[in-house]
C-alpha cells in the first residue's frame, strides 16, 4: 500500500505521519516548507472571529469568555462549508469535536517531542499570550518557548531588552501590555524592561533569525545566561523576543531559567520573526524522517491517472514522477502555493480544481482583482477560499462529484473558512490531516470496486 | 476656543505648488501660514511620476513648457542634490513605429539642445544588439534604441523640504487641516479663512492679507467658498508600483492608442505609468479600475514582454489640474500654468489661485506666483529659491562614514541621506539612547530606522502612521506594513503622546490604507503577501473589529 502526500506543513506532516504509523509505504513531495514555517507560535481551533457571535478576544476576558471548546461549537453550527461543520455532521456525537481536537494534539505533541518542542493547552482553558508588539492574544494551544508565557499565570512580567534588534522595542511592548491588561480589567500586574548586562550586541547586523541561530551555539547561549542571572523571581515572568535558538532552544529556556531563577517564555511572533514556525517545521521534519517517511524535494507540476487506479504524481525534477495508490493534496492556500494567481488569475495550479468561498461561490478562473472586495476590513472571498470535499475529504471536481476515488485533500486547501480572521489556521490543518489520513487508510483496504467513482 | 492667527498670505494646499510658494515667500520675508487638508504632497503631488523631466512630450507643441522644465530640473538638482537621481532612458524604435528612427533622432537632437540646462547628456543611438546587452528585459523586436537623459526625485519630499524651510523662516504649517469657509468683509474682499483641525476637531481664525488656492485639483471647491468659479480639465492619472526593479534603465512604451508611456525605476521600486483621463469623480476617493490596469500592463509588454511576471505592489492614482481646454484630447491639453487673481478676472479680490503646471516646473512656478503676489502687498524682495539650498541640500552627507560612527548598514545609511542629506548625521545623534534603540530598523523593505521616525515625528511635524509611506515610505514595500505598522506606531505613540487606542487605530488605517492600494492590481506573489498581512493584522493583532467598514 502506498500513499503519496503533497505539501510539508502541519495538514501534511500530520496526514504522513499518521499513514506511516498505520504501516502505509509513504513519499511525501514538497519543494519548501509552507505556512506552517511562518507561524507564530500558536495552534488554534477556534479563534474569536467576527463573524460568529462570539466575543472578540479584546473582550475575551471582560464578562464570561467562551472557552475554546465553546467557540469550536459555534463554529461547527456556523457556516455549513467550513472545515468543521463539513467534519462534524449535525448528527455526531457533540463530543465529538474535541476528541478528536485532544486525541489529535495528543499525537503532534508525541511527534514533536522528540525534538524538544513541547506542545501546552487545551480545549478547555482559555490561555492569554503577549505577542512581540506587546498585545494580547488568546490562544488554544502553543508550542514552547511561547507557551510558559501564560499571563493568567504569571503575578509580574519583565521585558527582556535585546537591543538593537530588528523589529523588536522592548519599551514599547511593556507600555502595551501594561495597557492591553489594564484595558481587559485583568488583575494588576507589574510590568517593567530588565537588561541583561551583554557584554556586547549580540550581532552588529541584528536580524531576529541571526541572533536566533548565534544563539544556538554553546558560547553564546552562556554569554546571554550570564547575562541573564538574578533577573528573575519567583511569579516574574521574563519574557524574550523570539530569538531564543533554532535547535537548542529548549537547552537554551533551561539555561536562562536556571540563571535568571525565573519562567523564561517568548513573546508571540510575527513578521519579521518567525522563529516559532521555523522550529515547529524543524521538529516535524525530524519526526517524518523518524517514522521513515520519503522526502522527495521537487516541485509538482500535475497530477495524472498512472497505471491501474492508480494516480501519478509527476515532479519537475528527479524522479520525473511517483505512482501511488492514494494522494493528499496539503498544498495550502497562496502563501504555500496550493493556490495560485500567476498573471492575475486564481487557480488550483495542478489539477485546476474549482475553488468556492465561504459563500458558495466560485472564484478560480477569475482575476484576483476582481474577487477583492473594497474594504479590508470586509469578509474577503479571496482569502476564504479552497476546494470543495466530501466527507471523506476528497476534492470534488467542477461536476460535484469526487475528482479520484482516492485523491483527498487536507489543511487550508480546504475551502469555505478563512483562517486569518477566525484565527482556525492549525487546528484545521492537524485535524483534517489526521482524517484525509483516516481515509486513506479506509480507502486502500476497501476492495477497489467500492472506491468507485474514478473519472 | 477658537485660536487667531493673523499673518500676511495664506497658502491652501501642501502639494508642491503650495509649499513652494510657501517656501519661496517665507524666504522673502513674508509671514505664510500653510493649511494642508491631509499629509503634505498627499494629493497630485505623490501621485505625479516623481520625475523631473523635461517633458520630451511637450516640445513639438509646447516648447516652452519643456524649457522651463528643463531650466528648473537643474535648479532643483542644485538646491536638493539629495533627492534628486538620474534616470537614464531607452526609447526603443520598432518595425511598426509611425515615426522611423532617422525621425525619432531629429526630436531628440531638439531635444538635446534643452538638455544642458538640466545637467542631462545628449541622446545616444544603439544598435539593436546594444540595447539588448544594456537591457536585457527589452524585446527582442527592437529595431534599434535611443537613450535619453532624465531625473527622479522623491515628491512628497520635496514637499516636505520646501514645508520645513519656509517654517524655519517663521511660516506656520498646518497639516491635516482644511478651509471651512474663506471670509470676506463688507467689500467682499477676501480676507481670511477659517480652519478646522481634522484630527482634533478645533478650529482656527487666519486673517490674511491675501489667500493663495494652490489646492490643485480641488482649486475649483476651494474657489467656491468666495463663490468664484474656475475650470479645469481633470486629468486622472495611475501608475503602477513593481516590486524593486522591472529594468536597469527606464523605457518607453506606447499604449493601444499610440501615447507614449514608460516604466522607470523609482527609488527601491520601478514604476509604470501613466494614463490621463477625464476625471469628474470624487477627489476624496479616486479608484483605480481594471481597465486601467489593463491598459498600463498591455502597453509596457510591447517593451517588455516580461512585464506581467512581475509582482506588482501597488498602484497609486491622482488627478492633474490640468487647465481647461476644451475639444483636445486629454494628452494634447497643455501642460503650462495659469496664475489667477480673482480680484481682477472675478470678484473675489484677495484670493488668488493657480493651475495647471509641472512638478519639473514647480519651483519657476512658485516664483512667479510669489511675485505677484509680493507685487500685490508691495514687497520687493526677489526670489532666492534657485540659489539657497533646501533643507538637506546644503552639503552632500558622507555614507561610509555614517555607517561607522553609528554603526548601521549602508543601505539605511544612504536611504536615511537620500531623504535628509546633509542633517542625516543629526538624526542619528537626536536618536541615540542608552539601549542604542535609535539605529533599530524599524521597517526592512525601505530600510527606515528607529531615529529617523523619531525625526520626522519631533521635528517634521508628522501627525499620523499612514503619512508615513509618504514620508520615510514606511509600509509600502513587499510586506505592506505587515511587520513594521506596530513598530512604528509604538514609536510615534511614544513621540506623539498617542495612548493604546490611538496607536490601534493607526495602525488599524494604514493596513486598510494599504489594501486599498493594493486591492486593484492584485496578483501573482502579492496575494500570498496579503494574504500574510491578514493573519498578521486579523489573526494576531485582532484587528478585525477596528478595520470593520
Amino acid at each position: 500500500m502506498s500513499a503519496v502526500v503533497v505539501g510539508a506543513g502541519l495538514a501534511g506532516s500530520a496526514a504522513a505521519l499518521a499513514l506511516a504509523e498505520a504501516g502505509v509505504d509513504v513519499a511525501q513531495v514538497a519543494a519548501a516548507p509552507g505556512a506552517t514555517a511562518l507561524s507564530a507560535g500558536t495552534l488554534d481551533v477556534a479563534g474569536a472571529s467576527p463573524g460568529i457571535p462570539t466575543l472578540p478576544w479584546r473582550d475575551a476576558l471582560r464578562g464570561t469568555p467562551l472557552l475554546p471548546r465553546e467557540r469550536l461549537a459555534l463554529h461547527r453550527r456556523g457556516a455549513p462549508s467550513h472545515p468543521w461543520a463539513q467534519l462534524f455532521g449535525a448528527g455526531d456525537d457533540p463530543s465529538q469535536p474535541e476528541r478528536e481536537v485532544d486525541a489529535g494534539v495528543a499525537r503532534l505533541a508525541g511527534w514533536l517531542a522528540p525534538a524538544g518542542l513541547g506542545l501546552a493547552g487545551g480545549l478547555g482553558a482559555n490561555r492569554l499570550l503577549a505577542t512581540v508588539a506587546g498585545t494580547l492574544r488568546v490562544a488554544d494551544f502553543a508550542f514552547a518557548p511561547a507557551a510558559g508565557g501564560d499571563l493568567l499565570a504569571a503575578h509580574e512580567i519583565a521585558v527582556v531588552d535585546v537591543p538593537p534588534l530588528e523589529g523588536f522595542d522592548a519599551r514599547a511592548l511593556a507600555r502595551i501590555l501594561a495597557r492591553e491588561i489594564e484595558v481587559l480589567g485583568l488583575p494588576k500586574r507589574p510590568v517593567s524592561v530588565v537588561h541583561p548586562k551583554l557584554p556586547e550586541p549580540l550581532l552588529a547586523a541584528p536580524s531576529p533569525a541571526r541572533v536566533a541561530a548565534r544563539l544556538d551555539g554553546a558560547d553564546a547561549r552562556t554569554v546571554l545566561a550570564q547575562a541573564c542571572q538574578g533577573l528573575g523571581a519567583p511569579g516574574r515572568l521574563l519574557l524574550f523576543p523570539p530569538i531564543l535558538g533554532i535547535a537548542a532552544g529548549a537547552e537554551l529556556v533551561a539555561a536562562l531559567e536556571a540563571s535568571s531563577g525565573g519562567r523564561v517564555a517568548e513573546a508571540l511572533a510575527f513578521p519579521p520573526f518567525a522563529l516559532a514556525g521555523f522550529r515547529l517545521q524543524r521538529a516535524l521534519d525530524a519526526a517524518l524522517a523518524a517514522a521513515g517517511v520519503r522526502r522527495i524535494a521537487a516541485h509538482v507540476r500535475r497530477l495524472a491517472s498512472g497505471a491501474g487506479a492508480r494516480l501519478r504524481v509527476v515532479l519537475a525534477e528527479e524522479p520525473a514522477s511517483l505512482d501511488a495508490e492514494a494522494v493528499v493534496l496539503a498544498t495550502g492556500r497562496f502563501t504555500s502555493g496550493g493556490l495560485g494567481a500567476d498573471l492575475g488569475v486564481v487557480a488550483e495550479p495542478l489539477l485546476g480544481l474549482p475553488l468556492y468561498d465561504a459563500d458558495g461561490r466560485r472564484i478560480d478562473g477569475i482575476p484576483a482583482r476582481r474577487s477583492a472586495r473594497k474594504g479590508y476590513g470586509n469578509e474577503q472571498p479571496l482569502f476564504s477560499a479552497g476546494v470543495r470535499t466530501d466527507r471523506r475529504l476528497r476534492p470534488l471536481g467542477a461536476n460535484g462529484r469526487p475528482h479520484h476515488g482516492r485523491l483527498f485533500a487536507a489543511g487550508d486547501l480546504l475551502g469555505g473558512f478563512d483562517p486569518a480572521r477566525e484565527r482556525t489556521g492549525l487546528g484545521v490543518a492537524l485535524v483534517t490531516g489526521l482524517r484525509a489520513a483516516r481515509a486513506v487508510v479506509e480507502a486502500l483496504h476497501a476492495p477497489p470496486s467500492r472506491t468507485g467513482d474514478v473519472p | 476656543m477658537t485660536r487667531l492667527l493673523r499673518t500676511r498670505v495664506l497658502v491652501i494646499g501642501g502639494g508642491i505648488n503650495g509649499t513652494g510658494i510657501a517656501r519661496d515667500l517665507a524666504l522673502r520675508g513674508v509671514p505664510v501660514v500653510l493649511a494642508e487638508r491631509r499629509e503634505l504632497g498627499s494629493g497630485t503631488t505623490w501621485a505625479s511620476s516623481g520625475m523631473i523631466h523635461g517633458g520630451l512630450r511637450y516640445l513639438q507643441k509646447d516648447p516652452a513648457v519643456t524649457e522651463h522644465s528643463c531650466l528648473d530640473s537643474g535648479a532643483i538638482q542644485r538646491i536638493a542634490p539629495h533627492l534628486v537621481f538620474r534616470i537614464p532612458f531607452l526609447m526603443p524604435v520598432f518595425r511598426e513605429d509611425p515615426l522611423g528612427p532617422e525621425l525619432v533622432e531629429i526630436g531628440l537632437e531638439m531635444y538635446d539642445r534643452y538638455v544642458p540646462l538640466k545637467n542631462g547628456r545628449p541622446h545616444t543611438r544603439l544598435t539593436r544588439a546594444q540595447a539588448l546587452a544594456l537591457e536585457p528585459a527589452l524585446s527582442d523586436r527592437i529595431e534599434c534604441a535611443f537613450t535619453l537623459d532624465e531625473w527622479g526625485v522623491d515628491a512628497a519630499r520635496l514637499c516636505v523640504a520646501n514645508a520645513l524651510d519656509a517654517a524655519d523662516r517663521g511660516a506656520s504649517v498646518l497639516t491635516h487641516t482644511e478651509v471651512v469657509e474663506l471670509l470676506r468683509d463688507a467689500s467682499g474682499r477676501v480676507t481670511g479663512a477659517r480652519l478646522r483641525d481634522r484630527l482634533r476637531g478645533d478650529e482656527a481664525i487666519v486673517e490674511a492679507e491675501l489667500v493663495m488656492n494652490a489646492a490643485g485639483p480641488w482649486v475649483p471647491q476651494v474657489a467656491g467658498l468666495a463663490g468664484e468659479a474656475v475650470r479645469l480639465r481633470p486629468g486622472k492619472g495611475i501608475h503602477l508600483v513593481f516590486e524593486r526593479r522591472v529594468s536597469n534603465l527606464a523605457i518607453y512604451a506606447k499604449g493601444v492608442d499610440g501615447r507614449d508611456m514608460f516604466t522607470f525605476p523609482h527609488e527601491q521600486n520601478s514604476m509604470a505609468g501613466t494614463t490621463d483621463d477625464d476625471y469628474y469623480g470624487d477627489l476624496d476617493r479616486i479608484d483605480v479600475t481594471e481597465d486601467e490596469v489593463a491598459y498600463v500592463l498591455q502597453a509596457m509588454e510591447r517593451s517588455i514582454p516580461g512585464i506581467r511576471e512581475h509582482r506588482v505592489l501597488h498602484a497609486i492614482q491622482g488627478v492633474r489640474p490640468t487647465l481647461f481646454g476644451f475639444g483636445a484630447y486629454e494628452d494634447e491639453l497643455s501642460r503650462d500654468y495659469e496664475i489667477l487673481d480673482h480680484g481682477a478676472a472675478g470678484d473675489a479680490p484677495g484670493l488668488w489661485s493657480i493651475t495647471g503646471g509641472k512638478l519639473a516646473a514647480y519651483r519657476l512656478m512658485a516664483e512667479d506666483a510669489a511675485d505677484r503676489l509680493c507685487a500685490a502687498l508691495g514687497v520687493e524682495a526677489a526670489s532666492r529659491t534657485a540659489e539657497l539650498p533646501l533643507p538637506g541640500g546644503e552639503a552632500p552627507a558622507d555614507l561610509p562614514a555614517l555607517a561607522a560612527r553609528f554603526r548601521i548598514g549602508l543601505a539605511p545609511a544612504a536611504r536615511l541621506a537620500f531623504r535628509h542629506g546633509a542633517r542625516a548625521q543629526g538624526v542619528l545623534e537626536a536618536g541615540e539612547d542608552a539601549h542604542a534603540r535609535g539605529r533599530r530598523i524599524v521597517c526592512a523593505c525601505e530600510p527606515v530606522l528607529d531615529a529617523e521616525l523619531r525625526h520626522v515625528a519631533r521635528s517634521e511635524g508628522l501627525r499620523r502612521l499612514t503619512d508615513c509611506t509618504l514620508r520615510v515610505r514606511l509600509g509600502v514595500g513587499a510586506c505592506q506594513g505587515a511587520a513594521c505598522a506596530v513598530g512604528a506606531a509604538s514609536v510615534l505613540a511614544e513621540e506623539l503622546g498617542w495612548d493604546a487606542e490611538r496607536a490601534v487605530r493607526e495602525v488599524a488605517e494604514l493596513a486598510a490604507a494599504r489594501w486599498r492600494a493594493v486591492a486593484p492590481v492584485l496578483a501573482g506573489a502579492q496575494v500570498a503577501a496579503m494574504e500574510i498581512h491578514r493573519h498578521v493584522n486579523f489573526g494576531m493583532l485582532g484587528l478585525a473589529e477596528e478595520i470593520l467598514p
